[in-house]
């Protein structure tokens, strides 16, 4: 599905993403590993077309979206979940939703996606009318996954969802990740916790300072020594 | 004093001293008339510049210190006193008035915006404030008692020879004091805090200070200058002097020419004052009222959105395109050209920051 | 006490036309940053053009809102499109100088096409008066004010329950967040420049049979709103409706209470001694 080839960002004369390449094919859960300031927030922020690339070539399902903006890229598929704070603040937990699913005109269909999201995270349905800005972390980003749903994707970024979350609350929106995997959402997981990271995906790319250093499927990463290395800068 | 300092000072200097003979050549004519309202804008706008080019200040509260300049001449030269002594007056009081409202404006920490329609809502207040005392001629003005003599002292003077010099004097102070500030410490933590007021205060440039600063100068030069253009007048119309249309129009003048450097206000100012004139008077007859304005408006428009950093940068650009071009002035524009390309991406860059 | 009840009267009417105007502004504002110094000569173009509808074809001028409306929303979004989108990405007080070149071609071109006296727009309504226990209401100011009122409510609503408001609701308070979602973040902001200044258009087209108008008075409006933007909060709705009323009355005061240019002071001496004590205005930093 998703094809990039040899990406390289840079924000002046720092290159922050070198020469990548990956790839994630339907229904895959790819995880995106390495340590602090490696490149994955940037590499992830330059799939979904929130930065730009300074040269390589994105491509999806066969066709070169290399330079388009992300309002482009959600209606290909590919959305991207804001960080848990990244919410409309003071809009209800619904109307955020219905922000994500402004591309769907029918009503119906778009009142259908929102019970599929209650479905997902019950918690949600009990705080529909309240304001975003005022949920527990966990809960917002709930909100977060919710309204990237919303729209319908067949690929979603992730970018560090535990961040700053309790360990259960975690647990659980890991779990529903895994679900939604399962039922054929594909995902590209940031996340600084290995374990997690691992834990969950089927397959994994360690980047470290900009580089894909190592790739393989998570069970091998899992118990690789260089994975550990890497993490920790050491190699 | 660096190079490129040097040769702008040169120049600077070599062309007052070219412009103070214009005069003998062409007598007390039309075109001299223009030339002083030119002076006396280049002046305004350089010092206009000190706050809002250099420092990032939209500011419209320029208009008080003009108002400060004209009516304090007026009221002293009504008084029997000299006004000289009431441009003393108009310094202090503008000064004090900048003071007052940087101050407030970096104690609150307004961002651009709300500094600038705060200001232009002091602005209209002076205007009110003017119009409403019998004492400053109300709405009909202040006219600048007369007699015919030569009096240097009561600044009584009939010839236009001398007014020109009087502003070729105040448009060179201000250019110069622009000079001096751009390239010395104090005009780079002005130039810091407009690109990004947070950046620079962790640098330890004290935006306050800087706002005050920078505020004070150019209320001391405006004050000057408008009192200078009052008794140039003779005659003092609270519409154009205290009114927030002339403060617009030394904006969008220092806009055309380019507002991230010394020269580009100077050079909105010679452009375009003359062009309203002749837009005024040659077409007068055939173009209806209203179309000199129009024009005027649209050729800023154009400016703003085609030319980035304005008309000067876009002069520059050509320069350095057509290497072997020898401009009169060229040392001070080709020397100038590293220090002022750097900072017109400087201001580019800091529409980031939003 | 009854004169100040007239007062009163007199200052929540205007006021209320005053506090659609600053809306116009202020859902600019929030959506794409953008301080539009010609706002109030926007105003005076739609004034303008009733006159011309009326001295043309006779139509009554409130009915003008049909035509001047949806007019002043294209022309918001062409203005928008062409000459405040291309300057996105640089410093943004050069976005105002530019709207300052446009309140000089706005009113030269008004200039040319109507000339400098002062102008009216006539109304079967001009002479109508009420009643009302003493107090007197004339009726133009009367009907601005409810047009003001259902074009403010109706904007709630809009905003509150469609699609579109969300949009703007949502670009306002993350437009990063917003753009990631799919949100055409260009397509909101053109639709709310035009929305803008239809919205000052309405305003425009309710005030032109109650004030008297000529080429520079759009000046004075915009000022108006800035002050009455500022008070409010910016990018504050519920604020700047609020804070329009209350200089609405200000402006009453100032006008029957003290006479002469002192007068038309005080609602900005009032502005000057609100912001010392609350310099993020009466309503401070909300969304």
């Amino acid at each position: 599905m998703l094809d990039v080839e040899d990406l390289t960002v840079a924000y002046g004369d720092v290159v922050a993403v070198n020469s990548v390449s990956l790839r994630i094919a339907e229904g895959e859960f790819v995880a995106l590993v390495g340590s602090n300031n490696a490149g994955k927030s940037t590499l992830v922020n330059a799939i979904s077309g929130v930065v730009p690339a300074r040269s390589g070539t994105k491509t999806w399902n066969g066709e070169v979206v290399t330079k388009e903006i992300p309002e482009k890229l959600v209606r290909r598929g590919i959305v991207q979940v804001a960080e848990g704070h990244q919410l409309y603040p003071h809009m209800s937990v619904r109307e955020n939703l219905l922000v994500g699913g402004r591309l769907q005109k029918d009503r119906s269909k778009r009142n259908d996606l929102m019970e599929t999201v209650f479905e997902v995270f019950p918690r949600l349905k009990e705080r529909t009318r309240q304001q975003a800005g005022t949920l527990s972390g966990g809960e917002q980003q709930m909100v977060a996954i919710g309204c990237a749903l919303m729209a319908e994707p067949t690929l979603l970024l992730l970018d560090e969802p535990s961040l700053g979350l309790a360990p259960n609350l975690v647990d659980l929106i890991f779990e529903k990740l895994a679900v939604l995997n399962s039922e054929g959402l594909a995902i590209l997981l940031v996340e600084q916790n290995l374990e997690l990271a691992l834990n969950y995906s089927s397959r994994g790319y360690v980047i470290e300072r900009g580089d894909i250093v190592l790739e393989g499927s998570s069970n091998d990463l899992r118990s690789d020594n260089r994975v550990i290395a890497a993490y920790m800068g050491l190699s | 004093m660096t190079p490129a300092m040097r040769s702008q000072t040169i120049g600077l200097a070599v062309a007052a001293v070219v412009l103070a003979f214009v005069p003998l050549l062409i007598g007390e004519t039309y075109t001299l008339d223009v030339l002083i309202r030119i002076l006396l804008f280049v002046g305004l706008c350089s010092a206009w510049n000190i706050v809002g080019g250099m420092a990032g200040q939209l500011a419209f509260a320029h208009s008080l210190y003009i108002a400060a300049g004209a009516y304090s001449v007026g009221v002293f030269a009504n008084l029997g006193l000299s006004p000289w002594l009431g441009l003393v007056l108009a310094v202090i009081i503008s000064v004090a008035l900048g003071m007052l409202i940087a101050w407030l404006s970096a104690r609150f920490a307004l961002p651009h915006l709300s500094f600038a329609l705060i200001t232009l809502a002091f602005s209209e207040l002076g205007l009110l404030v003017v119009v409403s005392f019998k004492f400053l001629g109300g709405p009909s003005g202040m006219s600048v008692p007369y007699t015919g003599n030569d009096n240097f002292f009561n600044y009584e003077i009939t010839s236009d020879f001398v007014h020109y010099w009087i502003a070729l004097a105040l448009a060179v102070l201000s250019l110069g004091v622009g000079l001096v500030l751009w390239y010395t410490r104090l005009g780079i933590q002005f130039r810091s805090v407009k690109d990004n007021e947070r950046a620079a205060s962790a640098l330890g440039v004290s935006p306050l200070r800087v706002k005050v600063t920078s505020m004070s100068i150019s209320a001391a030069l405006t004050a000057l200058l408008g009192g200078a253009y009052a008794m140039y007048m003779g005659f003092i119309d609270p519409h154009f002097f205290a009114s927030p249309t002339l403060i617009i129009q030394i904006i969008l003048f220092s806009a055309v020419g380019g507002m991230g450097t010394v020269w580009g206000p100077a050079l909105g100012a010679v452009l375009l004052v003359p062009m309203s004139d002749f837009l005024r008077t040659q077409f007068g007859g055939t173009l209806p009222p209203g179309a000199h304005v129009v024009f005027y408006g649209v050729f800023v428009i154009l400016v703003i959105l085609l030319a980035r950093g304005g008309l000067l940068d876009l002069v520059q650009r050509l320069v350095r395109r057509a290497r072997k071009r020898s401009v009169s002035r060229g040392s001070e524009v080709k020397s100038a050209d590293s220090v002022l390309a750097s900072d017109a991406e400087m201001t580019e860059k800091a529409g980031r920051n939003k | 006490m009854e004169l100040l009840i007239q007062v009163l009267v007199q200052g929540v009417l205007f006021g209320g036309t005053l506090g659609l105007i600053a809306l116009g502004a202020s859902i600019v504002y929030s959506v794409s940053g953008v301080v539009n110094f010609a706002h109030g000569d926007f105003m005076v173009l739609a004034m303008y053009l009733t006159l011309t509808l009326y001295t043309l074809f006779g139509f009554e001028p409130y009915l003008s809102l049909l035509i001047v409306g949806p007019l002043m929303y294209f022309l918001g979004q062409a203005v928008f499109r062409w000459l405040l989108r291309p300057l996105a990405d640089r410093h943004v007080l050069l976005v105002a100088q530019l709207t300052l070149g446009i309140v000089f071609a706005m009113q030269g071109i008004l200039l040319l096409a109507y000339g400098g006296e002062v102008q009216r727009v006539p109304s079967a309504l001009a002479t109508v008066n009420f009643d009302i226990g003493g107090v007197v209401i004339r009726a133009a100011p009367l009907v601005a004010f409810v047009i003001s009122l259902i074009f403010a409510v109706g904007f709630w609503v809009m905003l509150q329950y469609t699609d579109y408001g969300r949009s703007v609701r949502a670009v306002h308070q993350n437009p990063a967040a917003a753009a990631r979602m799919g949100v055409r973040i260009k397509t909101v902001q053109y639709r709310t420049f035009g929305l803008g200044l239809a919205m000052v258009a309405v305003a425009g087209v309710a005030l032109a049979p109650t004030v008297p108008f000529e080429p520079t008075s759009g000046l004075q409006y915009t000022l108006t709103t800035f002050i009455i933007m500022i008070l409010g909060g910016m990018g504050n709705h519920l604020g700047t409706l609020i804070a329009g009323l209350l200089i609405g009355i200000a402006t009453a005061v100032g006008e029957v209470y003290i006479s002469g240019p002192v007068g038309q002071m005080f609602p900005l001496l009032l502005f000057v001694a609100v912001l010392l004590f609350r310099p993020k205005g009466l309503f401070g930093t909300a969304s």
